[in-house]
């Protein structure tokens, strides 16, 4: 009897643990409208809408639970959540790479009605149309809106050019100012000795294949490579790969020149290690992402304790290549819908909050905050932002002539085809592969993943996917005739 | 072919019935049911994926069946094929070093010695550390203005100039270190668990015939802890093979592919690339491959003792 009632009382609570396992797949408190959660990455914005979260709850009575992860596990967890059709993630930011591929599988609310019906408050006109068009924008539609832009700049140490008697690069956009000249300026700054340290010429981000393929298309794009024969920009899409293409083999010989005049542990560094080392003060130039214009005055990434770099340096636009037009890469996170969330009218006013301009600035304006990544074209003219942040003026420029697209090709099997560049350039610095023979490699690679993908030749309707198109998007949704 | 016709009566049923409930079934199917689910359902599962068509990146839904291609397909991706090569490199060499060491520290703890206390309370703490933590100090550990480095200099090694991690020649040897600091603990626990256990009578009697301490070690207390011995190996190994957070950790399977291993290789084929298919071939093929292995090794050590209990 005994024996009985223990089995018993086993099924009990093994049913019981599956009903409470079943309940916390089930997220956020399901329906509760106002509780949501959010998913997004751990870059400077996450810590100024951290900060700012209690008055959001103030204004709204809904509950934000943030959670910020790191970029593999943001992907992998979003995507098991998707397939899984669990409503455990309510509002999501997904790296521009991935968003052709969560909208084609209809993972993302558009959220070109809501825009539409709240207009006079979005104001989505204010975005400048670049950043929509490479972060939130697909097939026509608008499914996230930017919480944080990148673009990318060149920064320098104006104490050092001055040592060595280098010309500072010039602060507007200039055709004059060359790849060549930036790494001539490198050549010359690597190995001296200033300030009683011997100098880096510059830093890489050399590690794949993520941080190596950010870094290295930006130099590519400048140089005229393209990815495809004709994606995005082109009314018929053709998905045949181009990554062996004379302009790629120069920029990529170039960007080997400059690993060669970059600290030799760069070969492993991922994003924020080159700005650790270029805020140690043992580097004279490098380009990236534009947060960290302000990141490289830490010693640590999103640290306290500030850099000696601070004061010392100074903010470019990239060098272009004559006879080039020039493409600046445009990255950062934008916030869409859930199509599993069926809280979408609370998402939509956390959405709508945290991309405002009101919040942006004060996101900028926190004691101590990192944050001037803006979308929006307003904030760039705002007194008291840009009297904080002293090189908004360049940011801007490069977000203006930036096209993500362009830069890095959003084709749904983006990330398989980012994985081996990356890793085979990699290999390139790591003295493994030669540049030629690493680019016929992935080129033989890619030709065979777009032909399995079904991309060869591509089977569905193309549209010439540019910058304008989206501005003409924009307006649309502003009420105003395109 | 219908062996019996006759039918059970209802009372020898119920009888059955009651003998199932009595005897020890009850108690083992919860753990069978978390079985199923957990780990045969998965292969199941991923063995079904591996002859799909299954790519995130295209579709959200397996397109269609492709036969053998995806199995066909790894042979002939050189990514694969060399991670073959190293994660069995890195499995040998650590399993190798963990075990001697592992056994080498066992006995020094097994010793009345000042201190042997403490430091059994204490060797437990590396295992007990998170992998991932592990690698992120050891990789502080290892950068160019480290102590590794710093170290290998005052000794007279020149370290490598991309730092240890950084370096195709090095790199490899770096994680290996990790790895080994990391569970040599483990190994030490568990065959000085099997050295308290050797008779005490057994030692006296070796010392008797004259055995001296390497001959007792090498002739009496080896062959008793064989099954110890293979069961620490068969952990480590299959633990090595599947390496992942130290590896991820410290380099990404970088410089180059210097130390992309299976585990990584297949984490960026399933989980970054979102090559579903693709990625459940290989995980099938290490699942085939590490038991081919541990057979051969399990036949060979119960050769050579006779059988193992």
């Amino acid at each position: 009897m005994r024996r009985r009632t223990a089995l018993r009382a086993a099924a009990v609570g093994l049913a019981a643990a599956g009903t409470a396992a079943g309940a916390s797949g089930c997220g956020s408190g399901d329906t509760d409208p106002k509780q949501i959660s959010v998913l997004t990455v751990q870059d400077p914005f996450f810590y100024a809408v951290q900060r700012l979260l209690p008055e959001f709850r103030r204004q709204t009575g809904i509950t934000v639970r943030l959670e910020g992860l790191d970029y593999d596990t943001l992907n992998a967890r979003s995507t098991n959540a998707f397939l899984t059709k669990q409503n455990s993630i309510d509002v999501v930011s997904p790296d521009s790479m991935w968003l052709s591929r969560w909208a084609n599988s209809g993972w993302l609310v558009s959220l070109d009605d809501l825009i539409a019906r709240d207009r006079d408050e979005v104001r989505p006109d204010d975005f400048i149309p670049s950043t929509i068009h490479s972060l939130s924008e697909w097939g026509g539609h608008v499914y996230t809106l930017p919480a944080a832009a990148y673009s990318q700049v060149a920064m320098y140490r104006t104490d050092v050019f001055d040592r060595l008697g280098l010309d500072a690069p010039p602060r507007r956009t200039d055709q004059s100012w060359t790849w060549d000249d930036y790494l001539d300026r490198v050549r010359a700054i690597d190995g001296r000795r200033v300030g009683g340290r011997t100098m880096h010429g510059t830093v890489v981000s050399g590690a794949g294949p993520q941080p190596i393929v950010h870094m290295y298309s930006q130099l590519a794009a400048s140089n005229g490579a393209r990815w495809f024969r004709s994606f995005p920009g082109s009314k018929r899409w053709d998905f045949t790969p181009t990554l062996d293409s004379p302009e790629n083999r120069t920029a990529l010989s170039m960007f080997h020149q400059l690993y060669r005049n970059s600290p030799a542990a760069a070969v492993n560094y991922v994003w924020f290690d080159a700005g650790t080392a270029f805020s140690s003060g043992t580097v004279g130039m490098f380009y990236w992402w534009t947060p960290y214009i302000r990141l490289i005055t830490r010693t640590t990434y999103m640290g306290k304790a500030q850099s000696p770099v601070v004061g010392r340096y100074g903010v470019a636009p990239l060098p272009q290549r004559p006879g080039y037009p020039q493409k600046t890469s445009i990255g950062g996170y934008a916030f869409g819908i859930s199509k599993y969330s069926a809280k979408r009218e609370s998402c939509w006013r956390f959405i709508k909050w945290v991309t405002s301009a009101a919040t942006q600035r004060k996101m900028a304006l926190l004691p101590d905050s990192l944050f001037a990544d803006f979308a929006r074209a307003s904030l760039y003219g705002d007194e008291q932002v840009t009297r904080q942040y002293p090189f908004l003026d360049v940011q801007l420029r490069g977000l203006r002539d930036g096209d993500g697209k362009a830069v890095r090709p959003p084709s749904m099997n983006y990330t398989t085809i980012e994985g081996y560049y990356g890793r085979r350039l990699n290999k390139v610095l790591a003295g493994q592969d030669s540049p030629d023979s690493a680019l016929a490699a992935v080129q033989r690679q890619a030709v065979d993943t777009m032909g399995i993908d079904g991309f060869l030749p591509w089977p569905r309707a193309s549209y010439p996917d540019t910058v304008d198109r989206t501005r003409d998007l924009l307006q649309r949704l502003s009420g105003r005739p395109s | 072919m219908i062996v019996s016709t006759t039918r059970v009566p209802a009372k020898d049923r119920s009888r059955t019935r009651r003998g199932f409930l009595r005897g020890p079934a009850p108690w083992l199917l919860p753990s069978m049911a978390v079985l199923i689910l957990l780990s045969l359902y998965p292969q199941i599962q991923a063995l079904l994926n591996s002859v799909r068509l299954y790519n995130l990146s295209i579709a959200s839904n397996p397109l269609r069946f492709v036969g053998l291609r995806n199995f066909a397909y790894a042979f002939a991706d050189e990514q694969f094929v060399g991670a073959i090569g190293r994660t069995m490199l890195f499995a040998v060499v650590t399993t190798g070093a963990e075990l001697l060491l592992g056994f080498g520290v066992a006995l020094l703890l097994n010793k009345k010695l000042r201190g042997v206390k403490l430091a059994r309370s204490l060797i437990i703490l590396p295992t007990a550390i998170a992998p991932a933590v592990a690698g992120l100090a050891f990789r502080y550990f290892y950068q160019t203005d480290g102590i590794a480095p710093t170290l290998l200099s005052a000794v007279g090694v020149t370290p490598p100039e991309a730092g240890i991690l950084g370096d195709t020649k090095t790199a490899l040897v770096g994680i290996m270190v990790t790895e080994v600091w990391q569970w040599t603990p483990f190994a030490a626990l568990i065959f000085l668990a099997a050295l308290q256990g050797v008779p005490r009578d057994v030692l006296e009697a070796a010392a008797i015939d004259g055995a001296g301490r390497l001959r007792t070690t090498w002739s009496v207390v080896l062959p008793l802890m064989r099954s110890v011995i293979v069961t620490v190996v068969l952990l480590r190994f299959i633990a090595t093979v599947n390496v992942f957070d130290i590896v991820y950790v410290q380099t990404q399977g970088g410089p180059g592919d210097a130390t992309t291993t299976l585990g990584l290789n297949i984490f960026y084929t399933g989980l970054t690339y979102y090559n579903i298919g693709y990625a459940s071939a290989l995980t099938w093929l290490v699942t085939l491959f590490v038991a081919l292995l541990i057979n051969v090794y399990l036949l060979t050590a119960g050769r050579r003792s006779g059988g193992l209990s």
